[in-house]
């Protein structure tokens, strides 16, 4: 009986009763408290699940919210870092570029600054000699590309007739030794530095023996792609570079040790250098670092010496 | 149901302005986690304002929902303090009479059907809270169709009905 009543008061409220019906309902209603009070009870369970579907929607709603913001707050973060990252690579990118451009600059600088002052850097050279460091052994201002011209050396050689010799040789020779192997260009400086003022004047005579001496130097420093200065430190050999390979020549320009190295290394312990060296494929020329006075009393056979009793293994 | 998405859509709005509430809750001395519990229920309270034909309003819905949640702060507070107001108390249940009596009721009736099994739950606020109808409501909670759905249904109003009855057995002798 009670649950067909259920479904009557549940038809009634949903107003699904013919008119009828519903009036017979009511009659009931009137008369049956069991009916009142089961009618009671339905709505309120109707209204106790209306009010509990509105608060499930609230408490929808509030997660919603939460889950909007933390996502939102995720995304506003990861932006963030992103931004943050961004700037810091492109900082240090900026940096690296301008550190780059500064040494850039001062290469050029210097290699700008080196033909023409070249008596200032006679003097330079003699000074970065001393100490004997191995960066001081090989600085970017020892090489000059032999293609490379200077319009300065140009006019100047066009002066001492060195006909379209476009390639001018400005390596010095170690004077103290070998004053006869003197392979100057003839630029007005140099000549003054090493002690030959009448003879090597500026408008001095096209004719003389030094010049003889460039024309045949110029020749064999042709041949290479790069040749350095007749150093102290080599004992008055230059290192010559041709296809990367390296070797060393004497101030007449005959080889001294064959250009057959892919690599330099000068070391006070050579024994040590080549072990640290062994794995490699490159063949490797050793060459006794020297310091303080041994470079002045250079003993002619220290180069050779080195070279005779440690050839690298590659060499035959 | 064009009603309960319209007050989703409400009811998204007021919690956008949840923070400020909070911050003003704050100031009254009302820690974060009854905090949001008032303010929900204050948004219960405005929810059912709107449905009764008979309110109007005369501010807007946050200004209301905050001034709600004051009120609501103030009563926890004082029945939080001390047993003094309860003499007070119960002169104010006295004079709010029948409407205060059927709220109790709701409330009763509302955490007896907190007991039902989830299914009957979600049926039974989609069909009285929301007013879907039986189809959609089948396919929601995953019943074969809408007839088998409403049997369910009137299931589920037994199962509360005898729930009821059960709590007012224990209940009427504390009453008498």
């Amino acid at each position: 009986m009670e649950t067909n009543w259920n479904q009557l008061i549940e038809r009634y409220l949903q107003n699904e009763l013919s008119e009828e019906g519903k009036s017979a309902f009511e009659q009931e209603l009137e008369v049956n408290p069991e009916l009142r009070e089961e009618m009671e009870m339905h709505q309120l369970i109707r209204s106790a699940a209306k009010r509990a579907s509105q608060r499930t929607l609230i408490q929808q709603t509030g997660k919603l919210y939460l889950r909007n913001l933390r996502i939102k707050q995720l995304v506003l973060g990861i932006a963030g870092t992103a931004i943050v990252v961004a700037g810091i690579v492109y900082w240090i990118n900026s940096k690296n570029n301008q550190t780059k451009q500064m040494t850039e600059n001062a290469s050029l600088k210097s290699s700008h600054e080196n033909p023409s002052e070249s008596a200032v850097r006679t003097d330079h050279n003699q000074q970065s000699n001393q100490p004997g460091g191995k960066s001081s052994l090989i600085q970017p201002t020892d090489w000059h590309e032999t293609g490379e011209t200077n319009p300065k050396y140009a006019a100047s050689a066009g002066k001492h007739k060195l006909h379209s010799r476009d390639h001018v040789y400005y390596g010095l020779v170690k004077n103290s030794t070998d004053a006869s192997a003197d392979t100057l260009p003839a630029p007005r400086p140099t000549v003054a530095v090493l002690g030959y003022p009448k003879e090597k004047q500026p408008d001095g005579e096209p004719e003389s023996p030094v010049n003889n001496q460039i024309d045949r130097n110029m020749l064999w420093v042709q041949k290479y792609d790069s040749v350095g200065k007749f150093n102290d430190l080599y004992c008055g050999y230059a290192l010559v570079m041709d296809k990367s390979k390296f070797g060393f020549v004497d101030p007449d320009g005959k080889i001294f040790i064959p250009l057959i190295y892919d690599q330099l290394v000068v070391t006070t312990n050579i024994k040590s250098s080549k072990q640290k060296n062994k794995r490699q494929k490159k063949k490797v020329l050793y060459i006794p670092k020297r310091s303080g006075k041994d470079v002045k009393d250079c003993n002619e056979q220290i180069m050779k010496v080195s070279y005779e009793i440690y050839p690298t293994e590659n060499s035959k | 149901m064009i009603g309960t998405i319209n007050m989703q859509q409400e009811l998204k709005q007021l919690y956008r302005k949840w923070p400020d509430i909070r911050r003003y809750l704050k100031t009254l001395g009302c820690d974060p986690v009854s905090g949001e519990d008032i303010f929900q229920e204050a948004l219960l309270i405005y929810v059912r304002k709107r449905e009764s034909s008979d309110f109007e309003l005369t501010v807007e819905p946050f200004f209301y929902v905050r001034n709600t949640c004051k009120l609501l702060w103030y009563n926890q507070a004082r029945k939080e303090q001390k047993q003094i107001s309860t003499e007070l108390h119960e002169n104010i249940e006295a004079t709010e009479d029948a409407w205060f009596e059927k709220e109790m009721k709701i409330r009763e009736v509302e955490s007896t059907l907190a007991k039902l099994g989830a299914q009957c739950q979600e049926l039974l606020q989609l069909f009285y809270g929301l007013g879907w109808n039986m189809v959609d409501i089948a396919k929601k909670i995953g019943l074969r169709n809408d007839k088998v759905a409403k049997a369910q249904k009137y299931r589920c109003l037994q199962k509360a009905k005898e729930l009821i009855h059960e709590q007012e057995l224990v209940v009427e002798p504390i009453k008498a």
